[in-house]
């Protein structure tokens, strides 16, 4: 099977966790055990002086090897967005960064604009950029051409739970570029999980559908496997559609 | 004198530097995780030392947090 690698690491599974709105630090924890995910986002916010916790998510995540994905969630600006990733690369010393520039708080759509733009200056300044982006092929190849490391466009919008809502949009997006396509945002259960496999993408990143589930741990553990046999059935061919039927066991031999 | 961190104002010592900052914040300068940004502008680790502030000085002091 075909190796998943991203700026020349390469990883066993293919599933992207995000570590958000988990009922507690204890349950984000096992569930992203049993994901078997190897790459998790972060968010980069203010220190709080109250936060007596003791919760160091930076800590666990390092303690289990796990390549640490930090985000610029929130940023409305490509200037926001380049600030939150040049603190990113100081604070958890990494290059790699997944680029969200939104354009609209209610819709959590990208802007494709700032984006763009963000997009190309962080390249230039040396990051892995992982591009949240629209399920538009163009755009998808814009990033590409821009040099970003991987296309991450959305299934549906943030928390949304509403699935792969243009497989033929992904479909031509994964003909279109070369770099790895990991569909981000939109994912509310296991078959959507499969569906974006199944339609040849190299992984699949979310978090609410395992966050918010009423059981996060077997939730992930779902998601694992949705994607491990997505990614088996689309290398395995699926059959071609047809309206009619065709019997699958013999039609000679039959008792008269 | 008068600084802003993380949108709060603070009473600190003349010309503090960002790692005494850090030290005086209650904060680990040692420990990985943090960084810190003066005037929207990211300093290095290794310049916390050399990096005095001034009367209003704009500094933003992050961490990882839960994310998606």
């Amino acid at each position: 099977m075909q190796a998943f690698k991203i700026a020349d690491q390469t990883y066993t599974s293919r599933l992207l966790i995000g570590t958000a709105g988990y009922p507690n630090f204890h349950i984000m924890s096992e569930s992203i055990a049993a994901s078997g995910a190897e790459i998790a986002t972060v968010s980069m916010r203010r220190v709080k002086w109250t936060d007596t916790s003791g919760e160091n998510l930076f800590a666990l995540l390092r303690e289990r090897g796990m390549t640490i994905l930090p985000n610029t969630a929130g940023c409305f600006t490509a200037k926001d967005a380049i600030l939150t990733a040049n603190l990113a690369r100081e604070a958890l010393e990494t290059v790699l960064i997944k680029l969200e520039v939104i354009g609209d708080d209610q819709t959590l759509f990208p802007d494709v604009e700032q984006l763009l733009s963000a997009a190309e200056t962080l390249v230039k300044d040396g990051f892995t950029v992982l591009p949240y982006c629209n399920d538009d092929p163009i755009t998808c190849k814009k990033l590409e051409d821009l040099g970003c490391a991987a296309v991450m466009p959305l299934g549906a919008p943030i928390g949304s739970g509403m699935g792969i809502r243009n497989p033929y949009n992904i479909q031509i997006i994964r003909d279109l570029v070369q770099v790895p396509l990991i569909v981000d945002a939109g994912v509310g259960t296991a078959s959507d999980a499969a569906i974006a496999m199944e339609l040849g993408c190299d992984g699949v990143l979310l978090n609410t559908a395992v966050a918010k589930a009423h059981r996060p741990v077997l939730m992930a553990e779902a998601m694992k496997k949705a994607v491990e046999a997505g990614r088996a059935a689309f290398l395995a061919g699926r059959i071609p559609r047809k309206l009619y039927a065709t019997a699958s066991s013999p039609q000679t031999g039959m008792i008269e | 004198m008068k600084i802003r961190v993380n949108g709060e104002e603070k009473e600190v010592r003349l010309n503090i530097n960002v790692y005494d900052l850090l030290i005086a914040l209650e904060l680990d300068p040692v420990q990985a995780g943090i960084a810190v940004a003066v005037g929207r502008e990211v300093i290095p680790k290794a310049k916390w030392q050399a990096t005095e502030l001034r009367e209003n000085s704009e500094v933003e002091i992050i961490r990882a947090v839960q994310g998606g």
